[in-house]
Formats: C-alpha cells, sequence, structure tokens
C-alpha cells in the first residue's frame, strides 16, 4: 500500500477532499508509519500554532490621534456649505468626481519627488527631523521614523539623518528635510541668522518664512516634557511645534489653516542613532537642516512669490518645469508642463490641482492648508476649460 | 471611488495590520524589520486602492504583503545591513499586570520561532500563511501564485523539518 504523507498535513488543515480523507483514514489504520508521521505533523502544527499574536507596535496603525483625515472633512463641509450657497467651490472638487488617474501629463509624483528632494514637503514631509540633534564635533547618523498626516495622504518617512558638525553649527543632511533655524529658545528664521551663514549648502537653500513665536508652553507628550510653540505669521497663528525638551527634536507638529484647524500632522514615531551615540555638549540654541539637491535648478518664469511663499528653485521635467515654494512651514510644487491635460480637476490620488492655462497644464502639489491652497491657485493664470473645477474657480477667484 | 467592497487604507491599517505585523514578524524574527513591512506594505495599499478592482481582496493584500517582503529581501541582499537590535525599552512594561506572562509567552516561543527560521524560506512562507495568518490553502496558492499541490507540499515538508529540529 503506498503511503501519500502529503496528504497528512493537509488532513490537519481541512484541506483534503471527502475521498482523499476516506483514503487516508483507511490508510492509517493499517499504517504505523504514517500514524506516527501524523503526530509529528500535529505536533509541529500545534507549536507554530502556539505562538502568541503579537500586538502591532504603536507608530505603525494609524492611531486615531495621528492620522487624520482632516481634508475630506473639510472638503465634506465645504461642499455642504457652498452648495447652499448655490456654487460649486474648490472644496467641492473632491466630490465632484474628477479621476483619480487624471494625473497623466502631469506627472505629480515626480513633483513630489522634486519636493522631497530639494527638502520641502511634498505628502511627504519634514521638519520633524530637522531640530534632532546638536552634536559635538561629531559625525553620526541617525535613523528617523516620522508619520506625516495631510488632507487625505497619510506617509510613514524612513529617514536616514546624516549629522555633521561645522563651526557652530550641526548640519543635518536629510533628503526629505528642509532646514530651520532655531535661536535662543525662540524660533526665527531666516538664511542671515547667525551662524547659519557659514554653512556651505548643497542644492538650493529652502527659505524660511518671517514667523514669530506667538505663543509657549510646557507639556508633556507621549511621556516626554516638551514645549509647545506657537508660530504666527501676520496674525495668524500657523503651526504648533512640540520641542523634546532633552533633544530639541520636533517630536510633533501641526500645521493650521487661518481658522485654526489643523491641517496637517507630522509626528517623530522613531530617532535612534546608528553607530555611536554621540553626546551634546552644548545648549540646542542653534540648528540647520541642509539638503543635498539631486536636481540642477533652471532659471525660470515663474512668479517669485505665491500666497507668500517664496519661490525656491525651479527644476526641469519632461516637457516642462516644478518650481518649489516654500516659506520653511508650508511648501508646494507649482508643475507647469506644455500641452492640453486630459482631465483636470482635484486628484483624489494625490494632493493635486490640475488646470489647462495659457498653453499649459498646471499642477499645485503639496500639503497646503485650504485657505492657503485658494490663494496660491488663484494667483496662477485662471483655467480655461469648461466644466465644474473652472466654474467653481471662476466663482472664487472671477 | 466610495464602492462600499473596497476597505479603505484606514481599514485595511486597523483590520489585517496585525495579522501582516505577525506574518512578518514570524518570516523575519525581528520587529524592525517586521515594522518596516507593515509600514511599506500600507503604503502600497493606499497607493494601490485606486486601481483596485472588487475582487478577492485578501489575496490582493497579500500578494502585496509577499512581494514588499521578497522586496525588502532583495533589498538587503544587495545592500547587508545588520538590523538593529530589539530595544528593551520596547519590552512590555515589567510591571503592567500580565507583563510575566507575557514575557514568559516570548521566552517559550523563542525555540520555536529559531525552527521557523531555520526552514527553507519557501517551507517558512507557505506556514506562516498557514498557521499564523490563518490563510487557506487556495488563499495561498493565490498569494504565492503556485499551484495547491505545491501549498500542501511546502506546508508538509515545512512541518516535517521543524519537528526534527524541535524534537
Amino acid at each position: 500500500m503506498s503511503h501519500r504523507p502529503v496528504l497528512l498535513s493537509a488532513m490537519l488543515d481541512g484541506e483534503v477532499s471527502e475521498a482523499e480523507s476516506a483514503w487516508v483514514a483507511r490508510h492509517l489504520e493499517g499504517c504505523g508509519e504514517c500514524r506516527s508521521e501524523l503526530e509529528d505533523l500535529a505536533a509541529a502544527r500545534a507549536a507554530i500554532r502556539s505562538l502568541p499574536l503579537l500586538d502591532l507596535p504603536d507608530g505603525i496603525a494609524p492611531a486615531d490621534d495621528v492620522v487624520m483625515s482632516l481634508w475630506p472633512r473639510r472638503v465634506a463641509v465645504a461642499v455642504m456649505s457652498v452648495a447652499a450657497a448655490g456654487v460649486v467651490g474648490i472644496g467641492a472638487l473632491g466630490v465632484v468626481g474628477m479621476a483619480s488617474d487624471a494625473v497623466t501629463a502631469i506627472d505629480v509624483g515626480e513633483a513630489e519627488a522634486i519636493l522631497a528632494a530639494t527638502g520641502s514637503m511634498g505628502v511627504i514631509s519634514d521638519g520633524s527631523v530637522a531640530a534632532a540633534y546638536l552634536a559635538d564635533n561629531t559625525t553620526a547618523r541617525y535613523r528617523a521614523r516620522q508619520i506625516t498626516a495631510c488632507r487625505d495622504a497619510t506617509a510613514f518617512v524612513d529617514n536616514t539623518v546624516d549629522v555633521t558638525r561645522l563651526g557652530s553649527v550641526t548640519v543635518m543632511s536629510d533628503p526629505l528635510a528642509h532646514w530651520t533655524v532655531l535661536a535662543g529658545g525662540s524660533v526665527s528664521t531666516g538664511p542671515s541668522q547667525g551662524p547659519i551663514e557659514t554653512v556651505t549648502v548643497t542644492g538650493p537653500p529652502p527659505r524660511v518664512g518671517e514667523y514669530t513665536v506667538t505663543g509657549e508652553t510646557r507639556a508633556e507628550f507621549r511621556g516626554r516634557d516638551t514645549d509647545i510653540v506657537t508660530l504666527g505669521r501676520d496674525g495668524v497663528d500657523r503651526a504648533n511645534l512640540w520641542i523634546d525638551v532633552e533633544t530639541s527634536a520636533i517630536v510633533h507638529r501641526e500645521l493650521l489653516t487661518a481658522d485654526g484647524t489643523v491641517a496637517c500632522v507630522a509626528e517623530l514615531v522613531e530617532f535612534e542613532p546608528i553607530g555611536d551615540r554621540i553626546q551634546a555638549s552644548m545648549p540646542f540654541d542653534t540648528r540647520a537642516v541642509v539638503t543635498e539637491s539631486v536636481y540642477s535648478p533652471v532659471a525660470t518664469d515663474l512668479p517669485s512669490t505665491l500666497a507668500g511663499l517664496e519661490l525656491v528653485a525651479a527644476y526641469p521635467i519632461d516637457g516642462g518645469e516644478v518650481g518649489v515654494f516654500g516659506d520653511g512651514l508650508f511648501a508646494f510644487a507649482v508643475v507647469r508642463v506644455e500641452g492640453a491635460h486630459p482631465e483636470p480637476g482635484l486628484s483624489e490620488s494625490s494632493p493635486a490641482v490640475i488646470w489647462e492655462a495659457a498653453g499649459y497644464s498646471w499642477a499645485v502639489v503639496g500639503q497646503l492648508p485650504q485657505d492657503l491652497l485658494e490663494r496660491v491657485i488663484g494667483d496662477l493664470p485662471p483655467p480655461e476649460q469648461t466644466n465644474p473645477f473652472v466654474d467653481g474657480w471662476r466663482i472664487l477667484f472671477g | 471611488m466610495n464602492d462600499p467592497s473596497i476597505p479603505t487604507w484606514e481599514d485595511v491599517a486597523r483590520t489585517h495590520g496585525r495579522k501582516i505585523y505577525n506574518y512578518a514578524y514570524r518570516l523575519t524574527g525581528n520587529s524592525h524589520d517586521a515594522k518596516d513591512l507593515v509600514q511599506e506594505v500600507l503604503l502600497r495599499v493606499r497607493r494601490g486602492l485606486d486601481s483596485y478592482t472588487p475582487g478577492s481582496f485578501d489575496g490582493w493584500l497579500w500578494r502585496i504583503t509577499r512581494n514588499a517582503f521578497l522586496d525588502d529581501v532583495r533589498r538587503r541582499n544587495r545592500r547587508p545591513t545588520s538590523p538593529l537590535p530589539d530595544d528593551v525599552d520596547r519590552m512590555p512594561n515589567a510591571s503592567s499586570p500580565g507583563a510575566d506572562d507575557v514575557l514568559a509567552s516570548i521566552r517559550l516561543g523563542e525555540d520555536i520561532q529559531k525552527a521557523l527560521l531555520d526552514l527553507p524560506d519557501d517551507f517558512r512562507e507557505a506556514i506562516v500563511m498557514c498557521d499564523i495568518v490563518g490563510m487557506s490553502y487556495e488563499e495561498i496558492a493565490q498569494a504565492i501564485d503556485a499551484p495547491i499541490g505545491t501549498v500542501r507540499s511546502r506546508i508538509h515538508r515545512g512541518r516535517k523539518l521543524l519537528k526534527e529540529r524541535l524534537g
């Protein structure tokens, strides 16, 4: 009588047909060897199944307090209020149902990659790793992981951060970060700020806007002592930063819309040294993050500022160019490509608004709160097509 | 967009995140790689949901998971790195109720985990999908793109080797 050992395992799992099961039962009656093997297989199966089911560690699953789908909610509110007024606004576009694969002529992914490479914010953002450590005459590498949620986009980002001491400034080279200078316990910004001038920046230095500290309180955040610093501009609070007291890492950051609601959240969920731990021996009063660009900037006739955010640099892409705008807290890219775009609108799969104007296809890509987004696209050439998006545009921007 | 048969990314993370993590942990034997894999899978799911057409969602998800795992293995092979040791700080809080039980069960499982890691990759994968994730042979066959006979054989041979190693 032949043996069919493979059936024994399958039988334990209930993965045999009735005929096979009957065959195995008959066979086992007369075969001690297979009975013994069945016991062994059952023991191995039970051993594996006895392994505890592990809980998902914190910082992976989108905990409600970290990952917020704020934009969809805002869009829904906008649709309701705008619909009541009998008009279709920008906020309604996501619901109008523009195809999510509308991004064909404009490669939004490329724009996001450039945003990331230039140290500004694409889908992925940063700032979180900016103020991580101030090293003392040391080069070290860190691995940082952050989670960012903005509009309907959520990203986990793994960064390897190089920390090098240059003069009195720590330079942290991080392809996903832009630099920020924090001085003297307050937050001030600008390329002319103190020792930042001693730093040689490879690639374009992202601009940092003139934000002022409008509030500062000490509070515990996830078991750490943190200073919550609120930054404002033109009388409007724009960001809350949770700065870890011990390390000065920005462990949590909220970007705010003009009405104070949270538009984007980024949180450092891990930050650990790779290799030797470096000792901080200076007060954390000044730090900077610079970025190496993989793109070579080009001259452009794109506007030099949009919604108060400066043009940092422009880069060539296939058939057009990308202009990167930023002020240290907010950043976005304007993509301009020659020719028409098949399906303009608000891309649901990516934070982009796409339209045609003046012989180009345009896209705005980035993590902008709605009020800034509306100001940005209001400053760019208006669309020429006829569709609900354009109607909404004309109502909003004339 | 709002096809009710297509889960949202958040749904996937909540309902499948733990399974994916356990799958990854048992395949890799360390929590760092497992966490990385879960994050990668969730990113791929989010990117892919737009183009997902209703069908066997689990089959689709596990194909993504498996591909992410294999990509990671290939990447590591190209650029060898030693995984960071699991930080003791991340162990369950020793003062919390039941912590001793948790630690004991983890230690008890160490020999089984080690035996699992010693298995050939194909066998380990099939066993983890079957006994840890709880997938049917048909689901495993879909995920690894192989006939059910192959699944049967791998699980069987894997269990035999495990028994030999566990004594």
